[in-house]
């Protein structure tokens, strides 16, 4: 136990360091996490807030009716921080478990397995909970406010929040040492990401089946009771979810006695969780965590010359060798980089779910089509400037600790970053292409607008690229080992703002075309399409910079960088 | 292998083969308010083999990458074959083969195909490198997990592949930070063999390093670097001459010139040699 202390005040003080020694950059993107993650507290707050309040002062439903209403609405919130704890602490569990890089450190120890299990489980546990708890914690604390509950409540609601994130984290913690038993870890971890991601489109799907923008400002009260009274929460009185809503309600009213009925059920359901676990954990974690660092090892025999060498190398035959040997190196790295191809899983869920938006979006007239086909232009402006930030402002970070190799070489920066463009750029256009084509047949939109649409994502993902790798180059993350990781961070913040900035700028120079192209539908005669030339003309001169500053700075940044 | 290694490449070379290889001139690199290296002044000529020595934090590993590009001096001149390394890096960089103390590597790339890569930015045609490629993996006893990812490699094995990469070029200059960590006796056998070599064919090899019976027995001259400043510099009797202390090893001597003493500790200078005599 005392081991287990030791281990703990340890991580206090390497916490303690993080806070109290920032350095100044860190410092600034702190306090504006910070500040952004304060705002979206009081939102979530104020949102919930008002759907409550708006419930409690219904007054032609009865009373009963309306708490039979709002204990929906806390189930459905429970039901869903509970799908997320436990699929978070699935998806954190393995690599804390097993592939920790202090786990090396704390197993030659003269330290317990039980103790480092412990120790690592739960710290993994804090880091998949407490993202749920900042979204959920406003939720009930705006409950609490509109049904006037007393100080009894918000002591309750820490206990019952307590309980309630125990024991998803012990299944999951189950669950992955019982993988570990059949499956390398990297595997595992691969398995459930995919995984996540299914359940993440789903989980949109659903939501936008719901039509939530209803519930901030429903039609009438009856509207927003059908809405709640259709959905189906399962509301099996095993799960701990409503255990949990339960617990709440009768924290709230002061029912001591099914207070602490619900309660015992949260604490048996912990306790007999996390005791299976660690009975589990004695059995497994050690023989999991050793198989794990064997498949560290486990080697990858690849022959020369093969397909895809081949095929890359025709490709690419009329690029300058230097810079070829750098796309080739890039492209293998990428393909063999499990941790940046299956980014490309989130991405289709991304298109998915963006046309799914599409598809659903009401229609009544060409005029209204044409108008939300512009709308959509910046909307996929938006979507292209997060996928950018995902593969094209890592561009540079990504050669990580190897980055010596580069800078030792004698290789022109204007060419290393020119070849990440190119890289890049590519896929992405096509992206962007398929995603406004396919959006404007869904909206069938006239051949004017599929025109400037097409033609102004061409201009959006060529900037788009240029001011990610640029920007990624001018903020580079060496150290940064995990690849989806690098674009959160100062520079990453900066380039999505510039994004915006430049989508705006782009959609608001195109706004006077459109005006006139949608004037002549009305009436033939109105204006010449001379008076669009400065306008598109903008659009090109605006694009042309955003493409060009940026990889310009980002190469002189290289050229200063210094590799301590 | 090692024997005719730059025959063909000095015929051809449009680079001067004469003077001095590396020129340290008054090297300053400071971080922030700490003085790694101050007022670094060094002339090493074509073929020789410079040793570098220093306790910890001396400075050993800035100065090498100042070489080596990866820092910028705050003040002097670094000039390597005659090209100054932050005017015209470019051709400094060309002709240096640098071999860092812990060997980062692209983990996803296969031995043979990091080498292919280095052989191809240093823009040697294939029909030159392949050959290449497979006489190095060969000599270096990596030809079996050639086609292997470099993420499976040992520290060792990953030491020898840099090692590899440093020479596919055929560089006049060999910068190298502690050569020896991580390699077995063999490896340490094959790579003093290698260095011997080289200085004898013109290569010209600084090192940096903590094992001084290796600079004891390779190198030329040795430099003692010391909280930044070159203390001493010389052949072994040199040194020796100068620390006082006849009849002695190297070990003797680097502990009497970095021994902890006011005259260093107050004003940052060195009154008791003069390191370039």
């Amino acid at each position: 136990m005392n081991r287990l202390i030791l281990l703990v005040k340890t991580q206090g003080l390497i916490l303690k360091h993080r806070v109290f020694h920032l350095r100044k950059g860190v410092l600034f993107k702190g306090s504006l996490l910070g500040s952004l993650g304060l705002l979206f507290i009081a939102g979530d707050y104020l949102f919930f807030h008002r759907i409550f309040g708006y419930l409690n002062s219904i007054e032609e439903f009865p009373l009963f009716f309306v708490l039979g209403l709002t204990e929906r609405l806390l189930g459905m919130v429970f039901l869903a921080s509970f799908s997320m704890l436990l699929f978070s602490n699935l998806l954190t569990s393995i690599p804390t478990l097993y592939l920790s890089r202090d786990l090396d450190l704390l197993m030659s120890c003269p330290l317990k397995r039980g103790n480092v299990f412990f120790f690592k489980w739960s710290g993994g546990m804090l880091n998949s909970s407490y993202m749920v708890l900042i979204f959920s914690l406003p939720i009930f604390a705006a409950y609490g406010r509109v049904f006037e509950a007393g100080v009894f409540y918000y002591l309750m609601l820490g206990g019952i929040m307590l309980l309630f994130i125990l024991t998803p984290a012990a299944i999951g913690g189950v669950v992955s040492l019982s993988l570990m038993r059949f499956l390398p870890a990297k595997r595992i971890h691969q398995l459930l990401t995919g995984l996540g991601v299914i359940c993440l489109v789903i989980m949109v799907i659903l939501i936008r089946l719901l039509r939530p923008e209803q519930l901030w400002n429903p039609g009438s009260a009856e509207d927003l009771a059908n809405m709640l009274s259709s959905l189906t929460v399962p509301s099996s009185p095993y799960l701990p979810s409503f255990w949990a809503t339960k617990a709440l309600l009768f924290a709230r009213s002061g029912d001591y006695l099914n207070l602490s009925r619900y309660l015992s059920f949260m604490l048996v359901a912990a306790v007999g969780t996390i005791g299976l676990l660690l009975l589990i954990a004695r059995k497994m974690y050690y023989e999991g965590w050793a198989s794990a660092q064997e498949s560290k090892k486990k080697s990858h025999r690849l022959r020369e010359g093969t397909l895809l060498d081949r095929c890359i190398r025709g490709v690419l035959k009329w690029v300058n060798p230097i810079y070829r040997a750098l796309l080739i190196k890039d492209v293998k790295v990428f393909l063999r980089d499990a941790t940046q191809w299956s980014q490309l899983f989130l991405l289709g869920a991304l298109i998915f779910i963006y046309l799914f938006n599409i598809k659903n979006i009401p229609l009544p007239t060409p005029f209204f089509r044409n108008i939300i086909s512009f709308g959509n232009l910046g909307l996929g402006g938006f979507v292209l400037a997060a996928v950018a930030a995902r593969f094209a402002f890592p561009a540079t970070s990504v050669e990580g600790k190897s980055f010596w190799i580069i800078h030792s070489s004698p290789i022109h920066y204007r060419g290393f970053l020119w070849s990440k463009f190119f890289l890049f750029v590519i896929p992405l256009l096509l992206l962007a292409e398929v995603l406004v084509y396919a959006s404007n047949l869904l909206l069938k939109v006239d051949s004017y607008f599929m025109t400037m649409s097409l033609g102004t994502i061409f201009l959006m993902s060529v900037a788009l690229t240029g001011l990610g790798v640029g920007m990624g180059a001018l903020f580079p993350r060496f150290e940064v080992e995990n690849y989806a990781k690098i674009a959160v961070g100062t520079g990453g913040l900066f380039y999505m703002i510039i994004s915006l900035v430049y989508i705006a700028t782009i959609v608001g120079l195109e706004v006077n075309p459109v005006y006139l192209h949608l004037s002549r539908q009305l009436d033939p005669h109105f204006g010449g399409w001379v008076y669009t030339i400065p306008f598109y003309g903008g659009v090109v001169l605006v694009s042309a910079l955003v493409t060009w500053l940026p990889m310009r700075m980002g190469v002189k940044a290289l050229q200063r960088y210094q590799l301590s | 292998m090692w024997d005719n290694f730059y025959q063909k490449e000095y015929m051809s070379s449009s680079i001067s083969c004469e003077g001095e290889m590396i020129e340290l001139s008054r090297l300053k690199k400071r971080f922030g308010g700490v003085v790694a290296v101050d007022e670094l002044t060094l002339n090493i000529p074509r073929g020789e083999f410079f040793g570098f020595l220093g306790p910890n934090g001396a400075g050993k590993t800035t100065t090498i990458k100042v070489m080596a590009g990866l820092l910028k001096p705050t003040a002097g001149r670094v000039r390597i074959g005659g090209f100054d390394v932050v005017q015209q890096p470019l051709p400094a960089k060309k002709i240096v083969g640098f071999i860092p103390d812990r060997s980062f590597l692209y983990e996803k790339l296969t031995g043979r195909e990091f080498l292919t890569f280095i052989a191809e930015v240093y823009g040697l045609d294939s029909k030159s490198y392949k050959p290449m490629i497979a006489s190095l993996l060969e000599e270096f006893e990596l030809t079996p997990w050639g086609d292997e990812l470099i993420e499976s490699y040992s520290h060792g094995m990953r030491q020898r592949l840099v090692i590899c990469s440093a020479l596919i070029h055929h560089p006049r200059v060999i910068l190298v930070d502690e050569p020896m960590v991580a390699l077995d006796p063999k490896g340490v056998k094959l790579v003093k063999e290698l260095f011997t070599t080289l200085c004898q064919q013109g290569v010209t090899i600084f090192m940096s390093t903590h094992t001084l019976s290796l600079a004891e027995e390779l190198c030329h001259r040795i430099g003692i670097i010391h909280r930044g400043r070159l203390v001493a510099v010389g052949t072994r009797e040199e040194l020796r001459r100068r620390a006082s202390i006849p009849q002695t090893g190297l070990e003797d001597i680097f502990l009497e010139l970095t021994r902890e003493d006011e005259s260093v500790n107050s004003a940052g200078k060195d009154t008791r040699v003069n390191p370039q005599a």
